[in-house]
């Protein structure tokens, strides 16, 4: 027999034709109140929006007792239960919840007949999230990829997911940085003035693509080359792009491989819903490799609607809608902006949502 | 394609309410604030304040020192109010931005706690800034010095605040399409008035027809004519939900005086021989020279002569359902903006008088124009020169301008016309009550 649940107390919990017996309960749909007028002079009306409501349900639970004390005693214990604020309710075989659910009445009537003593209560219970959640989260998991460059952004391959359940569910996501990062320093002089193509550094712990940037700097000067070869973790010499000199940078000046992520976009174009993230001073997005993003698309969390780096608190203001996972299949196109190219991880973690 | 769900911006229109400090500072969204709604431009005014109510309780509502806070609910924070959807940017449209002025925590008899903040737009510094000066312009009596009424707009929000060292219209800026000049010059002196008590007199002091709009969400001021090619068309049985218009002659003034500092001035109306005389004080030892003088009566009578057409539309937006057709774009509305009410189901053939009376005017039997094949009386009409109130079709077919905008986020309700809306209408036929020609001293 499945589990029925009100928070922890299990609705019906029964046995040798004692205990709690959920006799009947009602899943329609959440009702949707949309926003109309009518136009002049035209049949029919024009909607402009709507509002989802919050859900009731009434559950009709009989008690059964072996006397009237021991009836009581198993009312008490329910009212007990019901009592309790902001619980999960179950009343589906798979383990679907509602959250954060009141019981706001629950008339008793006692009745007795038959030798069996027992009473039938009709526990009105009002869900302000109307939509059920399915009973465990599911995972899309990009694993590390290499992002490919399309008009001046690294980007992911095109993203799919199928949600479940029967309406459209909140996702979390998380970007992870995965890109091979560091700094070395340089072993070589480069003179002010003078055009090279090399530089010369103590062995890499990072490797580069062809495009990447480096910036070597000298005090509060700062020049920005690109890598004209590919090389690997070990590396003494970095070939670049022919490059002038700005300044005397001299041996022991650091050259740090360019990772920052300049910004995201998150393109739903199922429902046609885009979110962007920009670095800032404050705020800023994944510079290094282990570094993630976390983009919380759930308003209701605890975090809502927010984007941050590395849990640090700190919010980076977000640039148009957050995306929704659709029960159906869902596309997603995510892009990074950053000077060098981009290996990362997509995690787009959600809880199928269902209209009942 | 749409994808028909219930999130699906190609079709609905959604919001995200950002929080910023008071140095421009991302702080966080205010998920659980309310549709915009509720809030009103108007030519020549502020935008008014809007109070949003947040279902938080009264001892965390991510106010100052709060555990966990964010911030957002502080006061000098900037809230701006982006808006989505069809024909709306990526990025957003942001349609409204204030400044957090009052914070209303707040437990109700029945419980519930919630908390009231009242969101004041950069616009009213037009009541808030003034002018203690004088910034003088031109000399009195002298007409070789006299300042063209379009530099004394610009000049006077231009010039810096002593006390802030600041732009008096600080943080606007002149909206860049704004004319340099208007062809009337002018000699005047601004001193002890508020922005929008100079404003007004400037606008006075302009060409008909001109009016002033406080962009708040672009921080401009624009300052420039009615468009005389209208900006909407709206259509009965398209984009109206209901409608509503009348003519007033009760607040028409025609005999205005103006009395300044050893100075006066009078203009007539040639309606006080219909109407008979209605007369306006207005006394300013500000006015010293006798030309001034009577360029503000002629523009206070432009100004107050005409029977007042006042029109209110309410317009559902097109958004929201896959009739894009039925309802109008509510966000490309702008005060100062010019439309045009097309009757679409007019009478095909008109006949009768070019000018019927408005009083004997029968709705659903009169019939308005001349015939179809030769220009109506409203298709002649000469922008600020012409008559209004001939005419049943003064609110079909000819343009007029949108004076103010009632925001309800999902609808507008316009109101087309002349007269200033709102408070300031009412200031108005107080003003009007009460004038008499008492001098300032």
């Amino acid at each position: 027999m499945p589990t029925y649940s009100y928070g922890a107390f299990a609705l019906n919990q029964n046995a040798s034709g004692l205990g709690y017996y959920l006799i009947a309960k009602q899943l329609p749909i959440p009702e949707v109140k949309p926003v109309t007028f009518p136009v002049a002079r035209l049949a029919g009306l024009k909607k402009s929006g709507e509002q989802v409501t919050e859900r009731t349900i009434t559950v009709k639970i009989v008690v059964v007792g072996t006397s009237r004390v021991d009836l009581i005693a198993r009312v008490d214990a329910l009212q007990a239960a019901l009592s309790l604020r902001s619980q999960t309710l179950i009343i589906h075989e798979d383990g679907r919840y509602y959250q954060s659910v009141d019981a706001i009445s629950a008339p008793t009537d006692f009745q007795a007949g038959n030798g069996i003593v027992q009473c039938h209560i009709a526990v009105v219970l009002t869900a302000y999230d109307p939509y059920a959640y399915a009973a465990s989260s599911t995972t899309y998991d990009s694993g590390s990829t290499v992002l490919t460059l399309s008009s001046g952004s690294w980007v992911f391959p095109a993203i799919n997911i199928t949600g479940g359940g029967t309406v459209y569910s909140y996702p979390f996501i998380r970007l992870i940085n995965l890109t091979s990062t560091g700094s070395t320093t340089l072993t070589a002089n480069r003179n002010s003035g003078t055009a090279y193509t090399t530089i010369a550094v103590a062995a890499t712990s990072f490797s580069g693509s062809v495009g990447d940037t480096i910036t070597i700097t000298h005090g509060v000067t700062t020049q920005t080359l690109t890598v004209g070869t590919a090389f690997s973790v070990g590396a003494t010499t970095i070939t670049v792009s022919s490059f002038t000199a700005s300044a005397n940078y001299v041996s022991g000046d650091v050259a740090a491989k360019v990772t920052q992520w300049n910004s995201f976009t998150i393109a739903q174009t199922t429902d046609t819903l885009t979110l962007s993230g920009n670095t800032s001073v404050g705020a800023p997005l994944p510079e290094v490799n282990g570094d993630y993003v976390d983009i919380q698309c759930d308003p209701a969390a605890a975090s809502g609607w927010t984007i941050q780096t590395n849990n640090s608190g700190v919010y980076a203001e977000p640039v148009g809608l957050f995306p929704v996972v659709e029960p159906f299949s869902t596309a997603f196109s995510i892009s990074i902006a950053s000077g060098s190219a981009v290996t990362a991880q997509c995690q787009i973690t959600y809880v199928p949502r269902y209209a009942s | 394609m749409p994808s028909y769900t219930a999130m699906d911006s190609s079709l609905l229109k959604s919001q995200v309410v950002k929080a910023y400090s008071s140095t421009g500072v991302y702080l966080g969204v205010i998920a659980d604030a309310p549709y915009l709604t509720g809030f009103t431009e108007a030519v020549n005014a502020a935008t008014t304040s809007i109070t949003v109510n947040l279902p938080r309780h009264i001892d965390a509502y991510d106010g100052a020192n709060m555990p966990g806070t964010q911030n957002t609910v502080v006061l000098g924070n900037v809230w701006k109010w982006y808006l989505y959807g069809p024909g709306l940017p990526t990025n957003g449209l942001m349609r409204y931005q204030g400044v957090v002025d009052t914070i209303r925590p707040h437990i109700d008899e029945g419980g519930g706690e919630s908390v009231d903040v009242t969101i004041t737009p950069y616009s009213q510094i037009l009541g808030d800034q003034a002018v203690i000066g004088p910034l003088n312009y031109g000399t009195a009596g002298n007409p070789l010095t006299y300042v063209d009424s379009g530099t004394m707009f610009s000049g006077v929000l231009s010039a810096t605040d002593p006390d802030t060292g600041s732009p008096y219209m600080y943080p606007f800026t002149l909206d860049g399409t704004n004319p340099a000049t208007v062809g009337i010059a002018v000699q005047s002196s601004f001193q002890n008035q508020t922005l929008l008590s100079e404003l007004t007199t400037i606008l006075l002091l302009s060409p008909a027809n001109y009016f002033f709009r406080m962009n708040d969400t672009a921080l401009t001021i624009t300052y420039n004519q009615f468009p005389v090619a209208p900006n909407h068309f709206l259509k009965l049985g398209q984009h109206i939900t209901s409608m509503e218009y009348a003519v007033d002659n009760v607040p028409r003034k025609n005999m205005i005086l103006v009395q300044g500092k050893g100075v006066s001035a009078k203009a007539v109306g040639a309606s006080v021989a219909t109407i008979g005389k209605r007369s306006y004080f207005k006394s300013d030892n500000r006015i010293t020279d006798v030309i001034t003088a009577q360029t503000l009566a002629n523009g206070l009578l432009a100004f107050y002569d005409r029977s007042q057409i006042r029109t209110k539309i309410k317009i559902p937006d097109y958004r929201g359902d896959a009739r894009p057709g039925i309802g109008y774009d509510i966000e490309s509305f702008k005060v100062g903006q010019t439309v045009t009410i097309l009757d679409t189901k007019a009478p095909p053939i008109a006949t009768g008088t070019s000018s019927p009376p408005w009083g004997q005017f029968t709705w659903g039997s009169s019939k308005w124009g001349i015939s179809p094949s030769t220009p109506s009386l409203w298709g002649t009409f000469t922008w600020g020169q012409s008559n209004w109130g001939f005419g049943v079709g003064a609110i079909f077919n000819v343009t007029v301008p949108i004076v103010a905008i009632n925001y309800l986020y999902h609808s507008v309700e316009l109101e087309i016309g002349f007269r200033q809306p709102s408070t300031n209408r009412s200031v108005f036929n107080l003003e009007s009550k009460f004038s008499d020609a008492t001098l300032v001293s």
